[in-house]
């Protein structure tokens, strides 16, 4: 062997081995990521509730919206639907479809919906859920074990309820955190950032029954704690986010007849005034999501007269500017989620005439895709949105 | 371990192939002109999961080698070049991908031997393997973000996120020349590659056309 060929083999083997080390330390995985995010393909489904009827809207492959006909909640005078919500409650991740009764009349009962992986759905009754006085629910993983829980929030006297998922969706175990005469809304994020899902509750009304904080205690004392309490005379909804960039869960409120506001989360639980509208709106509703795609929460409002539906675009300080969404009709309430599944965030809306999809343009302006013929039995309790792979 | 195989199999070849043909071929007069430098069209088909990103690549390579006074039949080269990876737009299933077109730019070290062939030895077929890194650009839609335990965050996905990586990438294939004269020569080369991700191996083949000179 000569020499010449000794060098130019010792030199080829080198390359070799300095790839192999580039190899040995390479952690990134650009093309894998990229992959896995092609084939991240939802479907956004819908679940729309009114008192009497309570439907799960699919988008086929034109993403044209049906109904779902395995999900067929059966309607009983007495035991009227509330409110329709999306979990996963056994952590198998196909989502499943909660449905609370505003009173269980036997054999009517709240109602855990399971699918099957081509999201045929079947029940499991919840005896345990109560829905009486409902106003509104959420849900979360409260107590920290890996599984979503429920909490429902009364008016009419009744306790408000929160429902802990010991594993796998069976054998909930239940407590109680207070009485509300009035309605109210209920919001979830972590408002005093100790890991643990806190509540904001929104009412018209004003001591114990005013608008407030409710502290997650439950490993302390087992249940909520009411805290930070704020007079919000006219409120009709409420919704939380992070609109000011800092980290920390804030909160909109909507009002009939005055302002809509933005509190700033001051890290723990307290809050100041932020933005406020400069003038008073009629609001039914609120929706927040990224409408603009500057990577900052905007806000849709639901106003109570046709073609005055507002749209507050965030400059990412938690400022707002307003521009109104005129070709929405009569609305009772908003979703907002990319329904056509082109990187943008569109509109749903649930008015008089129907249900309506309007999708964005890029640059937050909207166009109208879709009319789905409406449930019987209006008006809405509430819309819920979920995700499906396709 | 498939990457360890495929670089032990070219390396095997490649030393049969000193054994079985160690007659030098080239004109003692050009000894002394010891670089050789070349350049080629190259398209670029990517194989596997790799094709579900993008459709195909079009570019060229440069190559600059050293040519040893008494390996004459070797070649130790370095390199490089541009690709331009024109996306897919959808997946086989008909969906948006979301990507949009990216580059690679390779460095590579070569190393092959040349077989001399038919029509007066003036064919030359030439085993060679390439391992190096490239330099990687990929544009796409990132919809991480949009969904969170099946239920949407209400947050759009982040438009034409730009990312540039580098990672190992290693080139295995066939060069067949065809000597003009004594300095010049045409080839065609096909050869087999992969750029080497921990979690997802992205595999190719190219195909090169082009000229080199030494000088």
């Amino acid at each position: 062997m000569t020499k010449g060929f000794k060098r130019v083999r010792s030199v080829a083997f080198a390359g070799l081995f300095f790839s192999a080390i580039i190899s040995a330390v390479s952690c990134s995985d650009m093309y894998g990521d990229m992959l896995d995010n092609a084939k991240n393909q939802f479907n956004i489904i819908i679940l729309e509730s009114t008192s009497m009827q309570t439907r799960l809207l699919m988008p086929d492959s034109n993403q044209n919206y049906f109904t779902n006909s395995s999900f067929n909640s059966l309607y009983s005078g007495s035991a009227v639907f509330g409110f329709s919500l999306f979990a996963d409650f056994n952590n198998d991740s196909i989502i499943d479809i909660l449905v609370i009764r505003e009173g269980s009349v036997p054999p009517y009962y709240s109602e855990i919906w399971y699918p099957n992986a081509n999201l045929e759905y079947s029940k499991t009754d919840l005896t345990l859920i109560d829905g009486s006085g409902l106003s509104d629910a959420a849900i979360a993983d409260f107590d920290n074990n890996g599984y979503k829980d429920i909490v429902i929030v009364t008016g009419g006297g009744y306790n408000n309820k929160c429902f802990l998922n010991p594993s796998a969706g069976t054998g909930f175990s239940q407590f109680t955190f207070g009485t509300f005469i009035v309605k109210n809304s209920i919001n979830t994020a972590d408002f005093d950032n100790d890991g643990d899902i806190d509540l904001f509750i929104g009412t018209n009304s004003a001591g114990m029954d005013s608008s407030a904080v409710w502290l997650n205690n439950i490993k302390q004392t087992g249940a909520f704690q009411y805290s930070f309490p704020i007079e919000t005379p006219v409120l009709t909804d409420s919704k939380t986010a992070d609109f000011n960039n800092d980290g920390i869960p804030d909160i909109v409120i909507v009002n009939n007849g005055s302002y809509i506001q933005i509190l700033l989360n001051n890290g723990n639980a307290t809050f100041s005034s932020g933005w406020v509208s400069s003038s008073n709106y009629n609001s039914l509703r609120a929706a927040v999501g990224d409408l603009n795609g500057d990577g900052s929460f905007d806000i849709y409002v639901v106003n109570s007269t046709a073609s005055s539906n507002l749209i507050l675009l965030n400059d990412g300080h938690g400022n707002f500017s307003i521009k109104t969404h005129i070709e929405a009709g009569i609305s009772y309430d908003a979703s907002l989620a990319d329904y056509d599944l082109d990187g943008d965030i569109d509109i749903f809306l649930a008015e008089s005439t129907g249900l309506k999809i309007f999708n964005n343009d890029g640059h937050s302006n909207f166009y109208l895709s879709q009319t789905i013929s409406p449930a019987t039995g209006g008006p809405y309790n509430n819309i819920a949105l979920g995700a499906c792979i396709k | 371990m498939k990457l360890l195989r495929m670089i032990l199999f070219l390396i095997i070849i490649n030393i049969s192939a000193s054994a079985l043909a160690g007659a030098e071929w080239s004109e003692s007069t050009l000894y002394g002109n010891k670089i050789q430098a070349g350049f080629s069209a190259t398209g670029l088909l990517p194989l596997g999961d790799f094709s579900d990103l993008y459709e195909m690549g079009i570019g060229g390579m440069l190559d600059f080698s050293y040519v040893s006074n008494k390996q004459q039949n070797y070649r130790l080269s370095f390199r490089t070049g541009y690709f331009r990876l024109i996306a897919e737009e959808e997946t086989d299933d008909g969906y948006k991908t979301g990507i949009s077109d990216g580059f690679i730019i390779p460095f590579l070290l070569n190393y092959e031997y040349r077989f001399s062939l038919f029509f007066y030895n003036r064919v030359k077929i030439a085993p060679s393997v390439s391992a190096g890194i490239s330099l990687n650009r990929a544009v796409y839609d990132d919809r991480s973000g949009t969904i969170s335990g099946g239920v949407p965050t209400g947050q759009a996905a982040v438009k034409d996120k730009s990312v540039v990586s580098i990672e190992p990438m290693t080139v295995a294939g066939i060069n067949i020349l065809y000597m003009l004269n004594w300095t010049d020569s045409i080839f065609i080369r096909s050869e087999g590659g992969m750029i080497y991700e921990s979690e997802t191996p992205m595999y190719f083949t190219l195909l090169n056309a082009g000229y080199e000179k030494r000088f």
